[in-house]
């Protein structure tokens, strides 16, 4: 979405102002003692006892974020696995960055299973291709391992309940990593939807991520060239024996995101982290009808949807175009598009309101909007409501803007995922993951159903027993 | 002495002592991702009459034996020696490894003659990039054929090959998302580059005239003309310093393309050595070992004369004296004495004073160590003065304490 300057400075200005104003309502009625920041919002402190010692699994992208993300005094690596010297190399020199030379005695495994069977494991992070999450993170936490598994949690529905259960048996963490739970960006995008009479009543959520994969329409492009996901397979990959891992070809291997047997596509890679976000926000909106009970995740009650592989020649076999309408309860309706030939949108969640707009963008920025506001969309009551009479001290107030604010920028939500993880595991009993295996599956519930849709070109109900862990039916079953 | 004054001496030298630990540690115990400490840059800021006789303890304090093309060679060869070895500690490269690290070794000595001694290094330069331009159009024309298109991919590669081999970088620039216009950058950079004798001449010139200036500084002007080239001459060896380091870098980086995981175990190559590594580790090591004597009491007197050696001279490589400009980084502002002289003052006041006898280890150190080893180099010179000698710490340390 394009906004001019002028516009994305109105539209911080407003949002600040709205979670100021939140923030001291809430700081009122608060304790005096101030908690830190982590604790304020994701309900950890400072972890007691020595870090956690994880073996991380894949170190492709997403592992090695894992790495950059990970705070020592929090979780200790000790040892590693994947299949490609690439991503060995990769995982080498970022561990290096991180631990100094304390790194070199971590232990690499080819194999995941050999890294499972290690005693010392305490906690895994799984960062394998789709189908591999529910078989490796089932064995982990049958061999007494605490799991944080990249999203989506799994390549079909069955599999996700199947690993739920396995928590549930063995007594294990089970966390996914839909990062936006523990992004302060988005923490802090939900006070302002949760305050009625700034977005006013919901009808309509709309989001998208809009990629230009084409190198900007050079001739050639459908061969993939300028597609992330299209890797080019590197020198040093090309002698891996991926047979002996399963995959059908070393394509499947570097390029698992385009088969439909390792990957699940648009749905699962983007459009899942932004129905999680929308599911977020609208089950503060639709529900808790009592504002004092916690609020009860909400599911959609129907959904439709486009898809097509229009552009790409490259022999892939998920879409590179999808369109995808929500029914949420309310009659509030949902669209999603997430695209490969055009960037002018780029990607966000627009959560339209009678009063305003509140639009995050990018994971990184967010703006409030006022509507029939034709000439200044600024919003001038929440300087008015300001100055109410709250009873915080200015100390306070500043305390607001420094420790709340500036932290929508820092972090994408990676580092407190697992430093809340590792937190619990010395803490039991002190709750659950913000992404717990059962929240995670209703993700998957919607995201997998998607694909069902697009590819079976119909209307889907969904179906109560789909969220239910003890049923084994999903949208791909019936 | 009132007990009173004793117990402030004591804190004065354990303050003193740890100033001189803690700036030790902070010295050695630097992470893995922070550049290790160099007294260089100290040094080469020091400023005054003593200027010289502090530079003068760096070696190749102008850089000139490290900006000739044969050491630069030379330095490639040793690079290449130290790669080898430091993965032979965890696994030996292979003969391919090897002859491929050798390949990168021929690349960039090939590169730096052609940049430093060829007069045609220039036009060829952008002939290649005119070719790898002439591809890039070709791609972008939509009625090639695919053939057509295979084929002015794979000229592109090779004009990027080529041009990455020619400006020196064979293994760090080949990379498939730089644009055209970054690679454009590159090649102007290795235009740049290609008057490296020119530039070194240029700075030589510098150099002897800012040594003839130095005669003549008595006109405020003088002395200030001379501080803006000092500037601008530490500007210019920096960056010749670090073309001159830059086929280096790009070894490293080509070794750590090759190796293998297991190899990689072995960490990242140690950085270039600083032109004061002895200087740095006595320094480190110096303060650390005074710090801790001053806060134990062992040693102490030596520890509070090392300690006061050390002082005077961070206190002259940087004199507040007349005429001496300002240090550019200063918290304070001072005229003949600042801190280093009064903690030198008061370093040396402590010396004065049997302070280790009255809160330290000294006495325990003079019976269980220096006083037996005084004995024995003793009594092996002259046997029948050994017993008069043992019964010595033992009142030497009673008398102290009863001071």
């Amino acid at each position: 979405m394009v906004l001019t300057e002028q516009q994305r400075q109105i539209g911080k200005d407003n949002f600040r102002d709205a979670l100021e104003y939140s923030r001291r309502k809430f700081l009122a009625g608060a304790a005096v003692g101030l908690p830190s920041v982590t604790a304020f919002y994701w309900g950890y402190s400072k972890i007691t006892g020595s870090p956690v010692k994880v073996g991380l699994i894949g170190t492709g992208d997403q592992g090695n974020a894992h790495i950059r993300s990970a705070n020592p005094e929090f979780i200790k690596i000790v040892a590693f696995s994947d299949i490609r010297p690439k991503s060995q190399k990769t995982a080498r020199v970022s561990l290096e960055s991180k631990y100094g030379a304390d790194a070199r005695s971590i232990e690499m495994y080819e194999d995941y299973h050999k890294l499972l069977d290690r005693g010392d494991v305490e906690m895994v992070i799984i960062s394998l291709p789709l189908h591999l999450h529910a078989p490796c993170a089932i064995e982990a936490m049958q061999k007494g391992k605490h799991v944080l598994c990249e999203k989506l949690m799994a390549k079909t529905v069955l599999d996700c309940k199947q690993m739920v259960r396995a928590a549930r048996k063995t007594g294990k963490y089970l966390a996914v990593g839909h990062q936006r739970h523990y992004s302060y960006l988005y923490a802090n995008a939900l006070e302002i939807v949760r305050q009625k009479d700034v977005i006013g009543d919901i009808k309509h959520i709309r989001a998208f991520w809009h990629r230009n994969q084409t190198g900007g329409g050079k001739p050639g492009a459908e061969t993939g060239e300028f597609d992330g996901w299209h890797r080019s397979i590197a020198e040093e990959d090309k002698k891996v024996d991926f047979a002996k891992y399963g995959y059908k070809s070393l394509e499947e291997l570097v390029r698992w995101r385009l088969y439909a047997r390792t990957g699940g596509g648009l749905m699962v890679e983007l459009g899942s982290h932004q129905l999680d976000a929308v599911g977020i926000f609208l089950s503060e909106v639709l529900g808790h009808k009592d504002p004092k009970a916690p609020r009860e995740p909400v599911h959609p009650l129907a959904l439709s949807g486009v898809g097509s592989t229009s552009y790409f020649t490259d022999g892939r076999e998920v879409e590179d175009h999808i369109f995808l309408t929500y029914e949420f309860p309310q009659n509030t309706v949902v669209t999603y598009s997430s695209i490969c030939t055009n960037e002018f949108d780029q990607y966000g969640e627009l959560v339209l309101g009678t009063k305003g707009t509140l639009a995050v963008l990018s994971e990184k920025d967010v703006y409030v909007f006022k509507e029939k506001a034709p000439k200044d969309t600024r919003i001038t009551w929440a300087e008015k409501r300001i100055g109410e009479a709250v009873a915080t001290s200015t100390s306070t107030a500043q305390w607001v803007v420094d420790v709340g604010i500036p932290d929508t920028l820092g972090s994408r939500g990676y580092r407190e995922e697992q430093e809340h993880l590792a937190w619990l595991i010395r803490n039991p009993g002190q709750g659950q993951p913000r992404c717990s295996g059962e929240v995670a599956l209703g993700d998957a519930v919607v995201t997998l159903a998607s694909n069902v849709a697009m590819r079976e070109k119909r209307r889907i109900q969904f179906k109560k027993e789909w969220f239910d862990v003890g049923s084994d039916a999903g949208p791909e079953n019936g | 002495m009132n007990r009173g004054t004793k117990i402030a001496l004591i804190l004065l030298r354990i303050a003193i002592g740890w100033h001189f630990l803690y700036e030790g540690v902070s010295k050695w115990s630097v992470e893995p991702w922070q550049r290790p400490f160099s007294s260089e840059p100290y040094l080469q800021a020091s400023i005054g009459p003593f200027r010289d006789t502090f530079r003068g303890l760096i070696s190749d304090k102008d850089g000139l034996a490290r900006l000739k093309k044969e050491s630069i060679e030379a330095a490639i060869d040793r690079q290449h020696e130290e790669i080898l070895e430091h993965y032979s500690g965890v696994k030996p490269f292979t003969d391919a490894q090897k002859s491929k690290l050798k390949a990168t070794v021929a690349d960039l000595k090939a590169s730096l003659a052609a940049r430093f001694d060829d007069p045609d290094f220039l036009s060829r330069l952008s002939e290649q990039e005119k070719k790898l331009n002439d591809a890039e159009e070709q791609l972008i024309d939509a009625s090639r054929t695919p053939e057509q298109r295979a084929a002015a991919q794979k000229a592109r590669d090779e004009a990027r090959k080529a041009i990455a081999k020619a400006v020196g970088r064979p293994a760090t620039l080949w990379d498939k998302s730089l644009s055209r216009e970054d690679l454009h950058n590159v090649v102007v950079q290795a235009g740049e580059e290609s008057r490296f004798r020119q530039r070194v001449a240029d700075y030589q010139l510098m150099l002897a005239r800012v040594k003839e200036d130095t005669s003549l500084l008595h006109a405020p002007f003088t002395s200030e003309r001379l501080n803006s080239d000092r500037a601008k001459l530490a500007k210019t060896r920096m960056e010749l310093l670090a073309i001159a380091a830059a086929p280096l870098v790009e070894l490293d980086a080509a070794a750590q393309k090759l190796a293998d995981v297991d190899q990689m175990r072995a960490g990242p190559l140690d950085g270039l050595p600083s032109q004061t590594c002895l200087l740095d580790w006595m320094t480190a090591w110096g303060l650390t070992a005074i710090g801790l004597g001053l806060i134990f009491g062992v040693f102490t007197r030596t520890a509070s004369l090392a300690a006061a050696a050390f002082l005077a001279m961070f206190y002259l490589a940087m004199p507040p004296w007349p005429g001496v400009p300002e240090p550019s980084l200063s918290e304070g502002h001072y005229f003949l004495v600042n801190k280093n002289l009064i903690e030198m003052i008061a370093v040396l006041a402590l010396a004065s004073l049997p302070t280790g006898h009255w809160f330290g280890l000294d006495p325990w150190v003079e019976r269980h160590v220096t006083g037996p080893l005084r004995r024995r180099w003793k009594g092996t010179k002259a046997q029948p003065q050994a017993a008069a000698a043992a019964s010595r710490p033992e009142r030497a340390a009673g008398a102290l304490n009863a001071s």
